[in-house]
């Protein structure tokens, strides 16, 4: 079973997102700060994908990423960002920053779970 | 401008009592000469200077009179107009103090709309969140459910396999009780073709009985001709006369046992005959066989009734699944449509910061209201917080509805939180983006 990682400030995405993600058959770790995030992947959490929010308080996703990449296990991992900012700008910045993906809420359950079979391909 | 204005006014004024001046000299300077020297023991030219004194007078006079009477005095007008610009200039300073007063407040008016806004967004919050919640619960049901018609389902099939096979077996054990039937009435049949011969070849041994009763006529015949041919013999056809005799009573004997023969055929193919309608009519084997066709109609509705109620057992099941799947579906799209929460609280979080903005720019207009003499006093301008407000906007819709109202006074029609892809093929195409 493949594992994916969420990551959102907002306990309702977490509980919304992960409960789709579960009831499409995967296995669901999640984080509501990209510092928790990084301790769990420094840790070695087993993940096959990350989504995570862009504007969280702290580290966002874009500075979460990056220091993702660093750690050997997640180089080449599949990363979706999970937002409400559509601006090209943070778009590249994020795809810079070793992101596969940019998918804009609200998104719709087939929306979300056909582009995560895409990105595991 | 007020100046020129005053000017002109007193131009005309002049014009006015000048003229007048001049008609009432000219046409009373006779009266003057005639009545008023002689009168008074005046002459000229000290009358005239006097004239002239009273006429200057006169026309001073009458032009104060005007400029007060109809375009009030220039200086009276000046004097007013001070009077109203101080006192125009103290209310101006009091509403100034109160305008003051009201920026300063409005800070403590945004900590309550603040207070507000972050409310409405702890309770969508938290009932976004219980509402996912209520889904997960609605799911566990849906989940048992799935369940329970996955396992009546196959109980259905089972049962509906188990009551095809039960009827084909009946309607084996239906086939079998009529080749019964049709056997015993075969045989039944039979034995009636076998007793109606027995009954005929007994009526037949009748036949046999009438001739040898014919042969014992004869032989009677012949007895009797013997006993008179012995008779005509004599004493030597005596022995012959007693055989004679002998043989008329074997025949005459012979009569009785061929009656007897008779009786006895005849009653045993009446009793054979008697005996197998009896049997026809204990068999009633046409009864049985109409009892058993209706027992055999029966069974085969009983079995198609249950076969059909078990195939809309089925059908119902299917048809649960079916709605099952659809709920799924819809669960899931419901959990994703919780995304709107967020999606509000980061755009009221940018309506607080907003507010913030609004704050310093009241607080800073307060104290350049305070400040008014101060030339050098400097703040932000309102736009400037504007183009601020624009540049931390974290969606489109935000700086949609922003740029909107800037150009065309009103928001977008178009607020509306649902997912692009419900909305056109394009947009969902737009906000999905695959590096």
């Amino acid at each position: 079973m493949k594992t994916i990682f969420l990551t959102d400030d907002s306990a309702t995405i977490l509980l919304s997102i992960s409960n789709i993600l579960a009831k499409a058959g995967y296995a669901v770790e999640k984080a509501s700060s990209g510092e928790e995030a990084l301790k769990k992947f420094q840790s070695g959490v087993k993940a096959d994908l990350l989504i995570t929010d862009l504007n969280m308080p702290g580290m966002n996703g874009i500075d979460l990423i990056r220091e993702v990449r660093k750690l050997a296990a997640y180089k080449f991992m599949p990363i979706l960002f999970l937002t409400t900012e559509s601006q090209q700008s943070r778009k590249l910045e994020a795809k810079a920053a070793g992101a596969s993906g940019w998918i804009v809420k609200p998104a719709t359950a087939d929306e979300l779970l056909n582009t995560i079979k895409l990105v595991m391909k | 401008m007020k100046t020129g204005l005053t000017k002109e006014r007193s131009r005309w004024v002049f014009a006015g009592v000048a003229a007048s001046a001049g008609l009432g000299v000219y046409l009373l300077d006779p009266w003057f000469v005639r009545v008023v020297f002689p009168f008074f023991k005046i002459t000229q030219p000290l009358g005239d200077a006097l004239g002239v004194m009273l006429a200057i007078s006169l026309a001073y006079g009458a032009e104060r009179l005007v400029s007060y009477g109809v375009y009030h005095d220039f200086l009276y007008g000046l004097m007013r107009d001070d009077e109203k610009l101080a006192s125009r200039f103290e209310s101006l300073k009091t509403v100034g103090d109160e305008v003051s007063k009201e920026l300063t407040s409005i800070p403590s008016f945004n900590r309550v709309l603040r207070s507000q806004i972050a409310s409405v967004v702890q309770q969508t919050e938290k009932a976004a969140f219980d509402i996912a919640g209520r889904l997960q619960s609605i799911d566990s049901v849906v989940e048992r459910l799935n369940a329970f018609v996955q396992e009546s389902s196959q109980s259905a099939n089972q049962a509906s396999a188990d009551a095809e096979s039960t009827l084909k077996e009946n309607q084996a054990l239906i086939e079998r009780m009529n080749d019964y039937i049709r056997e015993r009435i075969d045989d039944i049949h039979k034995d009636q073709t076998r007793i109606e011969q027995i009954a005929k070849e007994a009526t037949d041994l009748a036949s046999l009985v009438q001739l040898i009763r014919n042969i014992a006529g004869q032989t009677n015949l012949l007895a009797l001709n013997a006993a008179i041919e012995a008779a005509r013999a004599g004493e030597a056809g005596r022995g012959f006369s007693v055989v004679a005799d002998e043989v008329r009573k074997l025949s005459s004997e012979t009569e009785v046992a061929v009656s007897k023969i008779n009786d006895g055929i005849t009653r045993v193919a009446r009793s054979i005959e008697e005996q197998f309608q009896e049997k026809l009519a204990h068999s009633r084997l046409n009864e049985e066989r109409e009892a058993l066709t209706q027992f055999s109609d029966q069974l085969q509705r009983v079995g198609t009734g249950y076969q059909e109620l078990l195939q809309h057992s089925v059908e119902a099941m299917a048809s649960i699944r079916e709605s099952s799947s659809s709920l799924t579906a819809m669960f899931m799209d419901t959990l994703a449509s919780v995304q709107f929460q967020d999606i509000t609280r980061q755009q009221l979080d940018q309506v607080g910061n907003a507010l913030d903005r609004l704050d310093a720019h009241a607080q800073a207009l307060s104290g350049r209201l305070l400040s008014a003499e101060e030339e050098t006093y400097q703040y932000v301008p309102l736009n400037a917080h504007l183009e601020q407000v624009y540049g931390s906007y974290v969606m489109d819709q935000q700086r949609q509805t922003h740029q909107q109202v800037l150009h065309h006074g009103e928001p977008p029609a178009d607020l509306s939180l649902e997912a692009p892809s419900q909305n056109s093929t394009a947009k969902a195409a737009s906000h999905i983006e695959l590096f």
